[in-house]
């Protein structure tokens, strides 16, 4: 097998909770998801962390959780979201469901509060889709922006959100984190 | 031999972890005190740094003059702020700066209220309740590894220690009661129906958790306003004429009020948000539009009911006020769950005449055209 075969295939085991050892990025590879079954282009320099007992669940970073993060969650119709409690449900408008996860995920991080500067709809690899963007912060923490994708399927919605520290680092790695959603094509309709 | 030991110990401990009178001055709580009064200037930075603080200079100034009412003689070190959050709640740090938090002044319809909170938090500043808790909690904590270590029961002394703890919590709170209970009096301010924000917040948790299932904090919540109730009725100002401060209480906080509603909605509170604007007292004291929000949180909680319930309080708002925009999008979006395309179309349209530019205006023209395209 060569170095080309090599590293896509890591990329699937780490994301699969396959790989105890996040494995590097050096020539920016594919990362392939099975469970909904994506592919993906990563840039150079990103590190994938799979997150334990949680095969659906994966955060890319490149200079370390704390500074900047890509969260990858697939969350299914009827499932808890998170420590909300409340479940995703099929019924619920893009729009509100969006509002939602974002309130999930300021739960899960203690942020003190957080406020959404935009919703929108869009269409990402076929499948239709919602952008929402919040800034946030914990009591004594800097501020940190996040652009939040969900991309909603037939059995559920497929979260990639972006988090990184206001000053600085949101700017100079949005790009590359939207080149990433733009790169993702479907295998299988989600 | 061993358990009369073992008794003789605790109970000399327990005096001890006992000592909560507030005017025993030793140089312990002093010196904890001073400690706790740097860590709080520490917590303050934080706490403007994170931007938490609500920069209503109007409403800030006024929360600041009842205080000083209340504490004319500690003007100088008491500093009051209002907070962003969800939950209804209050707490002072050791160098007198004390935090409202917005949910808590959504609660509250009155000055002579809002007194009774500030002088609450006040109390525990001028009692050093703090500096008395800290120790308290450090000399339960000994007492209770002692109690362990002699009766060889390792669980006895973390329950032992987390007993007589609890028991000097409820002293200070108790004593916090009475001490603005007098302060809220000696202002000149109405002291019946003071209790009632704390009551509203007992209410909405009994609500959320339902009968016979509520948590410890609730139960020290329910003791202790049955105990400052009691301390209310047997007061000699009871049922004398004073101020209750409504209109001025209304309209200085009346902004702040309305971001804690949308706070709550952000957070998904739905079951206080139902509750709170359930109470006509709460609703009276805000603007029309304050029962968007709780229209909103029955269309987005969605239970049994929940709809008609939703349309109900978005009409009451439309009714009194039929350009506030956002009762358009939410009633636009009740009406296509139902599949009403031609009235979810016109609310949609409503909505983007009267506001084109808000953050969610993207999604209402997709859903405007989905419906126009599919009517």
């Amino acid at each position: 097998m060569t170095r080309r075969h090599w590293a896509p295939a890591m990329f699937v085991a780490a994301l699969c909770g396959c790989a105890s050892v996040s494995p590097g990025n050096p020539d920016g590879s594919a990362v392939v998801t099975e469970s909904p079954s994506f592919v993906m282009q990563l840039p150079e320099g990103w590190f994938v962390k799979p997150v334990p007992r949680r095969d659906d669940r994966a955060s890319l970073t490149r200079d370390g959780a704390a500074v900047q993060r890509w969260d990858m969650d697939w969350i299914r119709w009827n499932a808890a979201v998170r420590y909300r409690g409340e479940r995703l449900r099929a019924e619920t408008l893009p729009s509100d469901i969006a509002l939602q996860l974002v309130a999930a995920r300021n739960d899960e991080y203690g942020n003190a509060w957080f406020d959404v500067d935009s919703v929108e709809p869009l269409t990402v690899a076929g499948h239709d889709a919602f952008r929402v963007e919040y800034r946030a912060r914990q009591i004594g923490g800097p501020g940190r922006r996040t652009v939040l994708y969900g991309i909603v399927g037939r059995r559920g919605v497929y979260v990639m959100a972006f988090e990184a520290l206001e000053t600085h680092f949101f700017e100079r790695d949005i790009g590359a984190f939207e080149e990433f959603v733009a790169s993702l094509r479907a295998r299988r309709p989600l | 031999m061993r358990h009369t030991l073992a008794a003789a110990v605790i109970a000399g401990f327990s005096c001890i972890a006992s000592a909560d009178a507030p005017d025993v001055a030793s140089g312990r709580v002093a010196e904890q005190d001073q400690r706790l009064r740097y860590i709080s200037g520490t917590f303050d930075d934080a706490m403007r740094a994170s931007s938490v603080v609500i920069a209503d200079g109007h409403a800030t100034a006024y929360l600041q003059q009842v205080l000083e009412r209340l504490f004319p003689e500690h003007a100088s070190e008491m500093r009051v702020a209002i907070i962003r959050s969800p939950e209804p709640n209050a707490f002072v740090a050791a160098n007198g700066s004390i935090y409202v938090q917005n949910a808590m002044l959504a609660r509250i319809d009155t000055e002579a209220q809002l007194a009774y909170v500030l002088a609450h938090e006040g109390a525990h500043y001028i009692r050093r309740h703090m500096a008395y808790a800290t120790l308290a909690a450090k000399t339960a904590g000994v007492t209770g590894l002692l109690a362990s270590a002699i009766t060889g029961v390792p669980l006895f002394g973390a329950l032992y220690a987390s007993t007589s703890y609890e028991g000097f919590a409820i002293s200070v709170e108790r004593d916090a009661d009475m001490v603005a209970l007098e302060r809220v009096s000696a202002a000149g301010y109405a002291l019946d129906n003071l209790l009632a924000p704390l009551w509203r917040v007992a209410r909405e948790r009994e609500y959320i958790r339902g009968y016979g299932r509520i948590s410890a904090t609730d139960r020290h919540l329910l003791e202790r306003l049955d105990l400052a109730q009691g301390l209310v009725r047997g007061h000699p100002a009871a049922h004398r004429a004073g101020e209750t401060g409504g209109e001025r209480y209304r309209s200085a906080t009346e902004a702040v009020r309305m971001g804690a509603l949308e706070e709550m909605l952000a957070h998904r509170e739905f079951d206080p948000l139902i509750v709170l604007l359930g109470n006509d007292a709460v609703v009276e004291s805000l603007p029309p539009e304050a029962r968007y929000f709780r229209g909103e949180a029955y269309r987005l909680r969605n239970a049994r009911g929940d709809d008609d319930r939703a349309y109900a309080e978005y009409t009451a708002v439309i009714d009194r006020l039929p350009t506030y925009a956002p009762v358009w999008r939410g009633l636009g979006e009740l009406h296509m769950r139902h599949r009403r395309n031609d009235v979810a179309l016109a609310a949609f349209e409503t909505y983007l005449d009267l506001d084109p530019a808000s953050p969610d205006a993207g999604f209402v023209r997709y859903y405007a055209a989905r419906l126009q395209a599919h009517p």
